[in-house]
């Protein structure tokens, strides 16, 4: 008995057991190819994410702009979606702590697959330059999300050392935006050159970005920083491609039916598969919060404002794509009692119980569409404008025009003004009836320079020089040790 | 001096044979003499003192007697006229009973001498009834003895002066019992409470109280299974001090045990079980009557557990077999559980009332009218019962020189309040033990567990309070009712159509050899074993009704499986040396832990339960590896620990142990724990001789450094590796689920055991003949916990475990008992604890905060910072109710407050309200927790009384904190503020979501009266002719009386962990328990 203890005292091994159902070392991961490509799925997945996509970022993109109401019963302030309505928001407040946190952490998966995919030596070349597109693509996704909420945020580029907390919390400090959209640029730049176009990809590969995505989201970038030169060059590229056309009925546009289809740039994918295999809530806070029949019920959050309803010309097929009315019968039959919270609920954010693959009404089959031609056209048409191009502005512009009449004559004539100023309105007003409820009026007011005379007109108490961004959460201050400095007024 | 002489010659015998020494009979003695013999006296109805006084002043006769041996007699007539004393005295002591005797001139008076010897037969037993064996019994002041059979049964002849027999044996109080000349005398023990020789487990061996040196409270196996509860745990409620239980009802479950405080922030707070042996976290396999003692190790006294020890060790043995012939107890009980302290609920059309007018506010249309209201549902009567409780255990024991054996088999039953939750356990056991030569004997161990569980889920209790009361249980339709503008599932329907089973299978044990090398020395090596296996199915059927559907059944099904097994090598060895006794003990244990467990799921499985496999769903669905878990976990530790005694006096005592585990980076693996401690046995020395009112007094100090290794088990293997692969969710592209890797979780490289130091130190006492016993002691901590340090989210978005708080609790216990057990007929015990502790967050490095306490609609109710308890509640404070808008808008309010609602303190003054205006306003943990324990046996009858307080604690109301529109309030809430009710501190009918504040803080005191027991022993002549030695009826009721303040269903709310602790959402409502059962011994 005692030399079995002795020999058991004497086992190194002991106490150094591999970890049962983990993969064991960073070596072993790359002797499995398809590890490469997981690396990449990881950063798809954080398009997922609860606070990258679905209530703090509807309440941040859409209820703090003139498109949208807090909506749901007004004792439910949704944590603090009243505060993003009223722009009473704190650094505690919630949502802009989840959004940047979330983007962060879709930073960091990027930077492991930037990192990690070239260390594979049984993957192809030409796969591990896809796959670095793929990620460059999204890290310059979640900086475009990070520079436009707060303006000069950390430039993360590489993966982190866990040797030392020092060293992690000493990268933590803010760099100019500038900075960040250089990185943006470049990343996008990197990842157009690498990815193959939308027709290329076959369908296994369906839903991954492309290179029309890439450049999409680089002409967009473009345009925020008013290099309208580039903007119209990229979406010249796209639109000559001839990979994109738009989707002929508005308000299929969201469906389940166009997913992925002839219009779409990028989305985040959902499918019918089970939990997890969608974004969680997406459409359940923005749904009907009362009786309906034959569908889903929701919280009623991001309700389509008066003034959103108001701003349609008549005879303008996007009101009925992008409204739904208490009261209301939906395309797929399912009947809104007039008894909900709220007059309006966003018809985009609707998912069909009966008529499209949910796994329940939290994870339900709803891609949410990130990236598209009809934005794309009006990308376009914004930067002709700019360029003192009135011809081709119109050209494009008008092109969207066409479809929002619905095949009827008679309604929204075609914009003929030449006059920079009043096209650039045209186009702006455009802007926001095409992509009403798509996570873009608010950065659009901004981009614009409007927002305060805007938002303020609209009830709101926008102060100019501070709510042109969020503050930075207070929780990520306090784990920078006071290296993260909080922006102007807040 | 010759007269003195003579006196003395005759006092002495005197002495020696009444036992007593009176004055009065000194002074009756007189050395004068007359030469007179006969005389005349005349005396009606006098005494016979009388008598001798005239004697003595008319003669020289002198009379010795005592004046208690006349104080009986009867009075005398005497008439005799110049007659001889020896006649007169001969007529008057005629009946007296007394008896005279004339030496030279002196008369002594006497008592008639006993008969020399006499026989006195009686039974020996438990309070329980029981038979008691080998029990000494002893005739005071003398050297006769005898002892009882295995009916305990006893025959002593008792010398012509015995007056009181002595029981004495071990694990009893002895019992004195007069004889009063009788010849049959029963006499019935009371176990130890608490007595200097008894034997205490304390870790890898044993030590008699007095030579303890930390602080260990034991319980007695009687005092926990005459309580219906599933775990020995529970049982320990309000008995010791320093031990704080937090039970909830629920079947099958165990509860929360705090020793001394809360120890850690993310990790297990329960101490570690030790069962026979083998380590474990879960002892809901440990059938009650098995126990035979429970010790609780706290601080220092644990130290020899090493790594997990910080929070205590409770120690549980099971019985053995005793020498004697075979051995046949029934015990078993029946009753019922039924929820108590419901809370009263709106009925319908208060209900309709309340929801219209918070819909009023909102601007929104009525929904209800609430005179056509049909229906009137109170869903807690519709969603629980009074639930059926039964334990039935036989055993069966014995053994000889050579072996003992001890079997049992047992059934527990627990029906539970929520409808369709049921829990069954049959659990075997078999402990054996062999000796082969007088130098080795080897035995084992074995315990069988195989339970059974229903589930239903909780959350129908959280259901039931939110549901409203106008919709039916099922409407006319037969369908499920609802109501549609409330999204609250119907609570019977949660209950219907959940079918949630599991079962489980253990086997638990151990096998050892001890050889005795030499006088004194011993080795053992035991191997201690834990097997669990495990099996569930969960099918989801279709249903559909309202907004509550399921169109696709879903059937989950689970299995795990799990080995443990702890191998001890002992060495120990005891010896005296004069007045120097010495004991020491050297170990090795290497432990393994390992297990494995999957959940997989299918869609479209029939609803038949026969057809409940993953193969009958749909094969187009890819069958979900849902869940798949695995863990190893390896151990091995040396220890030792040394005892040193002098004169019996002055005990010292050093503890060591190195612990080396797995689940540590490789250059972490390796701590060292200890305790060294001193006790002084203060009655025993010379100057303490003269202070008789004090039996024993010892003072005892010990200073410990403990460790607990929970932290592992929260992150499983991870923390051993500095960097780990995660598996992130998958994404769904159309052609597919994609899975994902990275690497995020970055580890503290110096991550290792939460330690917790210490002192300890205690004054124990016996007054009063040890009727008066108790215990003061004094402890302060400090743990380094592991909280999560936030890290920037492009690291890692969970954080990094680090050790980087440091929590502190200090406190005193003091336990008294009064203990009157020198009657036969009648003795009583009381007792009383109470332990007063202060939890405080003393550090936490980056003086980040921790918020918890998550109501699950957004809003948090916890912190833990600095300065403050752990998950101390961080609420608004509100100020009073606004009666007018002018009011709300003159100050700083959230939006949409309205006349009526709460105005809450703008703490900070910045003119606005947000989270800096939260204030701390105190935490579950309470500042004291005592217990008042009670009982008396009279004739034949028992009675015990145990109660459990706890005070200055707080709990949250989540239940009332959290709406999510339209649901249902109290009955309470009639008492709202309204335009014309405007003098009150209920808010406003609304819908809003509530935030935390003051007015869902509510105190989390209480005293229950846990346990009350009667029971009533049968007589013998009744029961032996039906083959029974002992028999005995009685009836319990558990939880019957709970007084407390807070205004929900029970303030007994353990939480998930210690952040979360004291909030009250899908709580188990408190149960009290009534029944009846009986212990049979067969002969």
């Amino acid at each position: 008995m005692i030399i079995v203890v002795g020999m058991l005292s004497c086992n190194k091994n002991w106490l150094n057991p591999a970890p049962e159902n983990t993969l064991i070392n960073e070596e072993s991961i790359y002797d499995n190819p398809e590890n490469a490509t997981r690396f990449v799925n990881s950063c798809y997945t954080q398009l997922n994410d609860w606070g990258l996509h679905v209530f703090s970022w509807v309440g941040m993109s859409s209820i703090t702009s003139d498109d949208a109401d807090k909506g749901s019963d007004p004792g439910d302030l949704g944590t603090d979606k009243d505060q993003l309505d009223n722009f009473t928001y704190t650094p505690t407040t919630l949502s802009p702590a989840e959004v940047w946190f979330a983007n962060y952490v879709g930073v960091g998966r990027c930077n492991q697959a930037i990192a990690n995919i070239p260390l594979f030596t049984n993957v192809s070349q030409d796969v591990k330059d896809r796959l670095i597109g793929e990620a460059k693509f999204l890290r310059a996704y979640f900086y475009f999300n990070l520079v436009r909420c707060y303006g000069d945020v950390p430039k993360i580029d590489q993966v982190y050392s866990a040797d030392s907390v020092e060293q992690v919390v000493g990268g933590y400090v803010r760099a100019p935006k500038s900075e960040i959209y250089a990185l943006i640029v470049e990343d996008l730049t990197d990842a157009a050159s690498r990815l193959p176009l939308k027709s290329e990809f076959g369908g296994a590969n369906l839903g991954r970005a492309t290179q029309g995505a890439a450049l999409g989201l680089l002409a967009k970038v473009q345009l925020y920083q008013r290099n309208w030169t580039e903007a119209m060059a990229l979406t010249d590229q796209i639109i000559a491609s001839g990979e994109y056309s738009l989707e002929p009925d508005y308000a299929l546009l969201w469906r389940q039916s166009t997913e992925n289809g002839r219009e779409s740039l990028f989305e985040v994918q959902a499918q019918n598969g089970g939990e997890g295999w969608g974004t969680g809530g997406y459409s359940e806070v923005q749904r009907a919060r009362g009786t309906v029949t034959g569908g889903f019920t929701g919280w009623g959050f991001n309700s389509p404002s008066a003034d959103l309803e108001a701003a349609y010309e008549p005879g303008d097929v996007r009101k009925a794509g992008n409204i739904y009315y208490a009261g209301q019968t939906l395309w797929d039959g399912a009947i809104i009692s007039s008894n909900v919270s709220n007059p309006r609920y966003n018809y985009k954010a609707y998912s069909s119980q009966t008529q499209e693959d949910n796994y329940d009404g939290w994870f339900t089959g709803k891609n949410i569409r990130i990236l598209r031609y009809g934005e794309i056209l009006l990308i376009n048409a914004e930067a002709a404008n700019e360029l003192g191009q009135a011809p081709k502005a119109l050209e494009a512009l008008n092109e969207v025009r066409e479809r929002a009449r619905g095949g009827a004559t008679g309604v929204l004539p075609d914009v003929t003004t030449t006059d920079q100023e009043q096209l650039r309105n045209a186009i702006w007003r455009e802007r926001r009836g095409e992509l009403a409820m798509e996570h873009d009026r608010f950065f659009d007011l901004v981009r614009q320079g409007r927002a305060g005379t805007v938002l303020r007109a609209h009830g709101k108490n926008f102060v100019d020089g501070k709510h042109e961004v969020f503050p930075i959460p207070l929780d990520q201050i306090i784990i920078s040790q006071g290296k993260l400095e909080q922006n102007p007024g807040y | 001096m010759m007269k003195i002489n003579y006196a003395y010659r005759l006092v002495v015998p005197l002495i020696r044979r009444c036992g007593f020494l009176l004055v009065p009979f000194l002074m009756a003695i007189s050395a004068m003499a007359y030469p007179q013999h006969k005389l005349t006296v005349t005396l009606e109805n006098a005494e016979l003192a009388r008598l001798f006084r005239i004697i003595q002043q008319e003669t020289n006769y002198q009379f010795i007697y005592s004046n208690e041996d006349l104080a009986g007699a009867p009075l005398i007539t005497v008439r005799a006229v110049d007659e001889p004393i020896e006649r007169i005295l001969a007529e008057s002591f005629k009946g007296t009973g007394l008896n005279y005797r004339i030496s030279d001139h002196t008369i002594i008076v006497s008592k008639p001498a006993v008969p020399l010897q006499r026989e006195v037969t009686g039974r020996v037993t438990s309070v329980q009834g029981e038979p008691l064996e080998a029990v000494t019994v002893t005739v005071k002041g003398t050297a006769v003895a005898t002892t009882s059979d295995a009916q305990g049964n006893y025959r002593i002849s008792v010398p012509p002066d015995g007056q009181v027999l002595v029981f004495t044996s071990i694990g009893f109080e002895p019992l004195e019992i007069p004889l009063n000349a009788r010849a049959l005398v029963n006499a019935q023990m009371q176990e130890v409470v608490s007595d200097l020789d008894e034997v205490v487990v304390i870790g890898y061996g044993t030590q008699t109280r007095k030579q303890v040196t930390g602080a260990i409270s034991s319980v007695s196996g009687s005092q926990i299974t005459k309580q219906p509860v599933l775990t020995p745990a529970q049982g320990l409620q309000g008995l010791t001090p320093g031990v704080q239980i937090i039970a909830s009802g629920q079947p099958g479950t165990q509860p929360r045990v705090q020793i001394r405080g809360l120890n850690t922030i993310l990790t297990n707070e329960n101490p570690l079980y030790v069962v026979d042996g083998v380590l474990t976290e879960d002892i809901t396999n440990v059938n009650n009557a098995d126990v035979v003692s429970v010790d609780v190790l706290k601080d220092g006294a644990a130290a020899i557990y090493g790594s997990r020890a910080a929070n205590g060790v409770v120690l549980i043995t099971t019985r053995q077999g005793a020498t004697g012939k075979v051995k046949v107890n029934l015990d078993t009980y029946t009753g019922f559980r039924q929820m108590i302290n419901k809370v009263q609920m709106a009925d319908s059309r208060f209900y309709a009332i309340y929801t219209d007018e918070a819909r009023a506010y909102d601007n929104q249309a009525p929904i209800f009218d609430p005179d056509t209201i049909v229906h009137n549902t109170d869903w807690y009567d519709e969603i629980s019962r009074n639930g059926l409780l039964q334990n039935h255990n036989v055993t069966l024991s014995g053994g000889s020189e050579d072996v003992k054996y001890l079997f049992s088999a047992g059934y527990f039953g627990d029906e539970g309040i929520l409808k369709g939750a049921d829990f069954s356990r049959i659990s075997l056991r078999s402990n054996n033990e062999f000796r082969i030569a007088d130098f080795l004997k080897f035995g084992n161990v074995l315990n069988v567990a195989v339970s059974k569980t229903d589930n239903k889920p909780n959350s129908a209790f959280t259901d039931a309070y939110r549901a409203g009361s106008s919709a039916p249980v099922r409407f006319p339709d037969g369908n499920y009712g609802f109501i549609s503008e409330l999204s609250v599932a119907n609570p019977v329907a949660a209950l219907e159509l959940a079918n949630d089973f599991s079962n489980s299978q253990r086997y638990q044990g151990n096998v050892f050899g001890e050889l005795t090398l030499l006088p004194g020395l011993t080795f053992r090596s035991a191997w201690g074993f834990d097997r669990t296996t495990g099996d569930s199915q969960n099918y989801i059927p279709v249903y559909g009704y309202g907004i509550f559907t399921h169109p696709i059944s879903e059937l989950f099904v689970g299995e795990n499986k799990r080995f443990y097994w702890v191998w001890d090598n002992i060495l120990n060895y005891n010896r005296q040396f004069g007045d120097h006794s010495l004991s020491a003990m050297v170990g090795h244990t290497a432990e393994r832990d390992r297990g494995r467990g999957l959940i997989i799921r299918a869609t479209n499985v029939p609803a038949e339960r026969h057809l409940w496999y993953i193969s009958q769903g749909d094969p187009t669905v890819t069958v979900d590896p849902a869940d798949v878990t695995g863990f190893n976990l390896q151990r091995r530790s040396l220890f030792g620990r040394v005892n040193y005694s002098f004169l019996d006096k002055y005990n010292l005592s050093g503890v060591l142990r190195r612990d080396g585990s797995s689940a540590f980076p490789e250059n972490q693996q390796w701590g060292t724990f200890y305790s060294v401690a001193g006790s002084w046995i203060i009655s025993s020395e010379r100057f303490m001789e003269n202070a008789s009112w004090i039996d024993y007094l010892k003072l005892r100090a010990g200073y410990a450094k403990l460790g607990n290794d929970g932290i592992s088990r929260l992150v499983n293997n991870e923390l051993s590796q500095l960097l780990a692969i995660t598996q992130t969710s998958p994404y769904g592209f159309p052609n597919g689920l994609a899975s994902g890797i990275t690497f995020d979780q970055i580890k503290d490289a110096l991550a290792t055991w939460e330690a917790t130091e210490g002192v300890d130190a205690g004054l124990e006492f016996g007054l009063l003949d040890s009727r008066l016993t108790g215990e003061v002691s004094y402890y302060n901590k400090v743990t380094n916990a592991y909280i999560r340090v936030p890290t920037p989210p492009f690291v890692d978005p969970n954080g990094i475990l680090s050790p980087a708080a440091d929590v502190r609790n200090r406190g005193v216990e003091l336990a008294l008992g009064w203990n009157e057990r020198n009657n036969e007929q009648f003795n009583y015990r009381l007792g009383f604890n109470v332990t007063l502790n202060r939890n405080n967050v003393d550090e936490v490095r980056g003086g980040i905060d921790l918020p918890e306490g998550g109501l699950g609609n957004g809003e948090i109710t916890t912190r833990t910072i600095e300065g403050q308890p752990i998950g101390s509640f961080w609420v608004y404070q509100v100020d009073g109710i606004y009666q007018t808008q002018a009011e709300i808008d003159g100050s700083p309010h959230f939006e949409g407050t309205m006349p009526g609602d709460f105005r809450y303190t703008d703490i900070n003054n910045d003119g606005s309200l947000d989270s800096r205006d939260r204030i701390y306003v105190g935490s579950y943990q309470p500042r004291f927790y005592y217990g008042v324990n009670g009982g008396f046996t009279w004739k034949q009858l028992d009675f015990s009384i145990d109660c459990y307080g706890n005070a200055g604690n707080k709990v949250y109301n989540g239940k009332k904190g959290v709406r999510f529109g339209n649901d249902n309030i109290e009955a309470s809430r009639e008492a709202r503020w309204t335009p014309s009710n405007t003098n009150t501190t209920e808010p406003r009918a609304s819908n809003s979501i509530p935030k935390p504040s003051t007015y869902f803080v509510e105190s989390g005191s209480f005293f229950r009266i846990n346990n009350i027991t009667l029971g009533y022993t049968l007589p013998q002549s009744f029961i032996s002719r039906a083959a029974m030695s002992n028999a005995r009826i009685f009836v319990t009721a558990q939880n019957p009386v709970i007084s407390k303040r807070f205004s929900g269903f029970s303030p007994e709310l353990p939480g998930s962990n210690a952040m979360n602790s004291g909030i009250e959402l899908s709580v188990y409502p408190t149960l009290a328990t009534y029944m009846v059962g009986v212990n049979i011994n067969f002969k």
